[in-house]
């Protein structure tokens, strides 16, 4: 974010102009952005509705959906997706209908534009607090809604994070990677800062519409942890909520991981190095509220091919050492290389390890002396060989062993911040 | 030249005149050579100059870049190390300053030509002068391949690595040497050196690795190629929990 630029106004269409000036202000208006979710819209809209009118009769609400120009029929599916009456058990005097509108968002295509429509609509609406989540959802409740919005009205906070339950092996990148990086810089522990579903106040919606980010990687895939991390570094009043499993649509499977990771590595490191400036002043960490009852969820079964991530990673250390060489320092390319030829069921990477390796992607970066299209892609075998070792450790570890070895991780993440920001480009004596 | 003259006078001349037409002979000799000296000298002098002015300008233009960061400029948009780690050795700085060494020599040939030969000189220089777009163009194209075919050969490695694929390398390498034949085809283009046999020496070229490439992995990897394929298949038509091993971050 660049807070010396002031952004291009966003045109808004003339029917989204018009929805606007018919409710002129609503205290929530919760978001749904959506690409090709013709499938699972409507359980979303219901779940939402359900909630608004379940939680939230006192206040005037809407709903904002807007689309990335999809060719299903998530169009008339939003359109057409009517709450039955039934949903509700408890009487209502009047039922009157939500306020519901789909639109086509501009700007380059990504849920960030899709989202950027969505703030600008709510600030105009002056609405109080938002919620946005995502369309493909399946396990979405009513209970959603008012975790997401609760705390923001009744408990005077900025911006709710969620906390989902999930596999050991679900969500390694957020694992190894972006909740330490998050936790150890801004220091605050955000379990799940790319969630996808957040809550917030007019305050922090105030600094994403006036935020000039609509033009780089953040309307593309970037927008989860920039809005995280653009709530962390404005405000104290984050807190988690606990919304049980997330259970999503399969989307993509084509999509290479590989490519994920460079998405979200990106994503990352770019928001850390942008706020540098505030991150490395925080000293004291601070636990976040959290809200929501946790409960034991029945998790699928997640099959993993560890074998084949060794072999991966066997082959970078051979293939690709010049781009290890320059983007490591030598002492984390021994340990690197000294953890060839290890036998997949017994391979592991130390956690030590895996943090220098991290902490080296991440000052390289910083420096720009790497092309990225290089530097970030080339950390997907390293990635890979650290998730190994993760299944390897903790094939026989219940949720909350889980939780004791990622606490472990963090620490050591912690541990290194130290000596990362003493390494910090243009920061060396 | 001398021997001859001296012999041609020699025979039938009187004793007193020999002496003459050695004289004469020496006169001449000595006035042609004064003829031709200052010629042979300056031609001399403008290859010198031209070698040390195109040295000059070389290291002023080396100097230059690594004053404006030429080469921390390149290496940021194409990899830092690809010189060394893709066999490449020379910096791009390093290039530009021969090149420019490399032209200004030639020039400086031409006029040096133009002294001794002034028709045949000018002709140079005039083949030159009227080459030189042509010879710029084809050494604009060299250096894009010089400066692309790393960063490629590079994409390719790191993408084959990511995707699991055991010849990576090679891949990289096949990448590499296709950009470099196409680009060499369109300097040699250019440059008007058997512009037809480039082109068809790299559709061939172009061909050939296709169709050995199609073999290799087709006959020589059969296994590999159905299992990619059974892969390929297989995550299309994936469940939520297979893919999800790491589909969800």
């Amino acid at each position: 974010m660049n807070p010396a630029r002031t952004p291009k106004a966003l045109d808004l269409e003339p029917h989204l102009q018009q929805f606007i000036e018919k409710q002129k202000s609503l205290d929530i208006v919760v978001g749904i952005p959506s690409f090709h979710s013709g499938r699972t819209v409507a359980h979303v809209i219901r779940a939402v509705e359900c909630g608004l009118r379940k939680y939230f009769s006192n206040y005037s609400t809407g709903i904002v959906i807007s689309d990335g120009s999809s060719t299903d029929d998530t169009e008339s599916v939003c359109r057409l997706t009517q709450l039955p009456p039934e949903s509700l058990l408890r009487p209502t005097d009047t039922w009157t209908p939500i306020p519901r509108i789909f639109t086509r968002y501009s700007g380059i295509p990504g849920k960030g534009s899709a989202l950027r429509t969505i703030f600008e609509v709510a600030h105009r609406l002056h609405a109080r607090a938002v919620a946005v989540v995502d369309s493909d959802l399946r396990s979405i409740t009513a209970e959603w809604v008012e975790l997401l919005l609760g705390p923001i009205l009744w408990r005077d906070h900025d911006y709710c994070c969620p906390l989902y339950a999930r596999h050991k092996y679900d969500g390694t990148i957020t694992n190894s990677l972006v909740y330490p990086l998050v936790r150890a810089l801004y220091r605050r522990n955000v379990r799940q800062p790319i969630g996808g579903d957040f809550g917030f106040s007019s305050r922090i919606l105030e600094k994403y519409v006036a935020a000039d980010v609509w033009e780089s990687d953040v309307a593309r895939f970037g927008i989860d942890i920039w809005m995280t991390t653009t709530a962390l570094v404005n405000s104290q009043k984050v807190c988690q909520v606990f919304l049980g499993s997330k259970i999503h649509d399969p989307k993509d499977p084509g999509a290479h991981l590989s490519g994920m990771l460079q998405q979200v590595t990106s994503a990352v490191f770019s928001r850390i190095v942008a706020d540098r400036a505030v991150w490395s002043t925080v000293d004291q960490a601070k636990e976040l509220s959290l809200f929501g009852l946790p409960f034991a969820v029945g998790l699928d079964p997640i099959h993993v091919d560890v074998e084949r991530m060794v072999a991966t990673f066997e082959q970078a250390l051979v293939d690709l050492l010049p781009m290890l060489e320059a983007a490591l320092r030598p002492e984390t390319l021994r340990g690197v290389r000294a953890l060839a030829g290890q036998k997949p069921r017994s391979f592991v990477m130390p956690t030590e390890l895996w943090r220098d390796i991290v902490f080296d992607y991440l000052t390289e970066y910083a420096t720009g002396r790497l092309p990225q299209n290089h530097l970030l892609p080339s950390l997907f075998p390293l990635y890979l060989g650290r998730t190994a070792s993760w299944v390897r450790e903790t094939e026989r570890s219940s949720a909350s062993e889980v939780e004791a070895k990622l606490e472990e991780l963090c620490i050591s993440f912690d541990h290194g911040r130290r000596e990362l920001l003493a390494r910090w480009p243009g920061e060396q004596r | 030249m001398i021997i001859l003259m001296m012999l041609q006078t020699a025979p039938d001349a009187p004793p007193g005149s020999q002496a003459a037409g050695f004289q004469q002979s020496f006169q001449d000799f000595f006035a042609g050579l004064a003829r031709v000296v200052p010629t042979i000298l300056a031609f001399f002098v403008l290859v010198i100059l031209g070698l040390v002015v195109a040295l000059v300008l070389d290291y002023a233009l080396r100097a230059l870049l690594r004053i404006v960061r030429f080469d921390e400029i390149v290496s940021r948009l194409l990899g830092r190390e690809m010189w060394t780690s893709f066999g490449i050795r020379v910096r791009p700085s390093t290039v530009a300053g021969l090149g420019l060494r490399a032209l200004t020599a030639f020039a400086f040939l031409g006029g040096a030509f133009s002294v001794i030969a002034p028709s045949i000189g000018a002709n140079l220089l005039e083949s030159f002068l009227n080459y030189l777009p042509r010879l710029a163009v084809g050494f604009l194209i060299l250096c894009a391949g010089y400066l692309v075919s790393p960063f490629i050969g590079r994409t390719v490695l790191i993408a084959s690595v990511n995707a699991r694929l055991r010849f990576a390398r090679f891949a990289a390498w096949i990448a590499q040497a296709l950009v470099w034949i196409f680009l060499l085809a369109m300097a040699l283009e250019q440059l008007g050196i058997g512009a037809n046999i480039a082109a068809l020496t790299f559709a061939i070229l172009l061909s050939g690795l296709t169709f050995a490439v199609a073999l290799a992995f087709g006959l020589g990897a059969r296994d590999l190629a159905r299992k990619a394929l059974e892969d390929r298949l297989r995550d299309a038509t994936t469940s939520k929990d297979q893919w999800d091993e790491f589909g969800q971050v």
